[in-house]
């Protein structure tokens, strides 16, 4: 069985119309509770199968269809972030939404899209489109099926704050259509310039934020070594020298019970995570080596930690995982950080974003809100 | 040890821990790159690059350009002297086993091989 596609796509023979708003439904862009809360917002009925809901809502008459879809479109957790300061502002009225639930739309901004529960944003839409040939995967037949991709990106603006919100997806190489070849969507060739289009509908000022500041600076100092809080650093990609580092932590410690439960499979409480077994590896050779001198390391710990932050801060961090959770366990933040060290590469590293854990709890929005309640204007900003 | 003072011509470093952060990251590295220093200090890139190019002009450290392929930009595939300028293409690496054909397919970033201990000062701060 093929996992679900990650992304909306659709055929082009799909008519516009309630067929078509069936069929974004249906898409990865909708979750189950996602539709049953629609379903909930619209007085409708949420038992059945999911194609039960999105047939029972995309064909019901409420007047206010499109509105709820849209809101709980966007308030649905995102994957991936990136975010700049914006000042001097005006709210535009983009393209009406509506046209993106019933219909393929265009290229363009539309909105704005308010949220009840977030009386202070606003969100915008910006889809793109791309042809998609695909070899089915399960029974690998000869005959190419062909589907436009609607990718969604979402726009958050809050104060003096622009965010971008996306979905990142993998998908059939299409070089060599190849079920087995997968490439990732290449987010980075499209987010910048949706950073330009809406800032100039805007009319706006724009000002790049020093996410590795906010992080390796701010966030790291006041949480890494702070007995109230857990940090765990996750994965480190850094080159200096001529050599590229690229240390992540085993997926183990924590996995999925057959259940759907998360539990913690750490067997051995003397196991340790990834990067930190690296740290303690090459602190315990020196160790070594100094006691054939006669010389007792003191405080192996503190090496420790001087080994991880040299590896982490000093040695030219392209991008930094970690995972910060409050004293009871309640995540706090969980994400991958690219600091845009590549600007004009072909890769992720071509633009400071997050990529969010979609294992996590803590949605996009609440992540974002904790990291810039920390945000600094005379430290943050890129400036002289 | 070679002092060097910035007259608080670069505000940032004007900052103490800035500064120390600055000096602690000099220290530890003979092969200095923009990223290490804005990593390590919190500076932005032309902050960093501005630090770096002291280095060269006082012939306290030699610059290089590191050639980069823009879809796989881990590790560089060529490194030369920045007097040497910009190469010629098709640009033949791994020992001539690949080429690139085009500058399009190149990012460029820099280096710089410190020759001597420096140590940053800022009589303005």
């Amino acid at each position: 069985m093929s996992p679900q596609f990650e992304a909306f796509r659709y055929d082009e023979l799909t008519p516009d119309g309630p067929a078509f708003t069936q069929a974004f439904l249906s898409s990865y862009d909708f979750d189950v509770e996602t539709l049953k809360e629609i379903a909930r917002n619209l007085g409708l009925s949420v038992g059945g199968a999911k194609s039960d809901l999105t047939y029972r809502i995309a064909y019901c008459d409420a007047r206010n269809l499109s509105d709820v879809i849209l809101q709980n479109l966007v308030s649905r957790s995102h994957t991936a972030a990136a975010f700049k300061l914006v000042h001097g502002y005006q709210l535009p009225f983009a393209a009406p939404p509506a046209e993106l639930v019933s219909s393929r739309g265009s290229k363009q901004w539309y909105g704005p899209i308010n949220q009840p529960d977030e009386p202070t944003a606003t969100w915008f839409i910006h889809p793109l489109y791309f042809l998609y040939k695909e070899r089915d995967e399960d029974t690998q037949e000869a005959e190419l099926r062909t589907y436009t991709i609607r990718w969604h990106c979402f726009a958050r603006l809050e104060g003096q704050f622009l965010s971008l919100h996306w979905h990142g997806f993998t998908y059939q190489n299409q070089d060599t259509l190849n079920p087995r070849s997968r490439a990732q969507f290449p987010y980075w060739a499209h987010i910048p310039g949706m950073f330009t289009t809406l800032t100039e509908l805007l009319a706006a000022q724009s000002t790049e934020v020093k996410l590795h500041s906010l992080i390796l600076e701010t966030i790291l100092e006041q949480y890494r070594r702070n007995p109230a809080y857990n940090w765990h650093d996750d994965r480190i990609r850094a080159e200096a020298g001529g050599v590229s580092l690229n240390a992540r932590a085993g997926a183990y410690g924590h996995a999925k019970a057959a259940n759907g439960s998360t539990q913690v499979v750490q067997a051995n409480p003397t196991d340790l995570s990834g990067i930190t077994y690296l740290a303690i590896t090459i602190r315990t050779a020196i160790e070594r080596k100094l006691l054939g001198y006669g010389i007792p390391l003191p405080e192996p710990t503190e090496f420790d930690d001087e080994i991880l932050i040299t590896l982490i801060k000093k040695f030219g961090s392209q991008s930094y995982e970690l995972r910060l959770d409050d004293a009871e366990g309640e995540e706090l933040f969980n994400a991958h950080c690219y600091f845009g060290t590549k600007p004009t590469s072909r890769t992720p590293d071509a633009f400071p974003h997050l990529q969010f854990k979609n294992t996590s709890k803590v949605s996009d929005v609440q992540q974002l809100t904790f990291l810039l309640s920390h945000f600094d204007e005379t430290a943050h900003l890129v400036g002289e | 040890m070679t002092a060097i003072d910035l007259h608080g011509r670069i505000p940032y470093f004007s900052d103490a821990a800035h500064l120390a952060a600055l000096n602690d990251v000099v220290g530890l590295h003979t092969r200095l790159a923009p990223n290490v220093l804005m990593m390590s200090t919190g500076c932005s890139f032309k902050q960093a690059m501005r630090i770096l190019w002291l280095l060269f002009e006082l012939e306290f450290a030699e610059g290089f350009l590191l050639l980069y392929l823009r879809d796989d930009p881990d590790v560089f595939i060529d490194r030369r002297s920045l007097i040497e300028g910009l190469p010629d293409f098709p640009l033949q690496y791994n020992y001539g086993a690949n080429s690139v054909e085009s500058a399009d397919d190149i990012l460029y970033s820099f280096e710089f091989v410190r020759a001597v201990s420096v140590e940053f000062l800022d009589s303005h701060g």
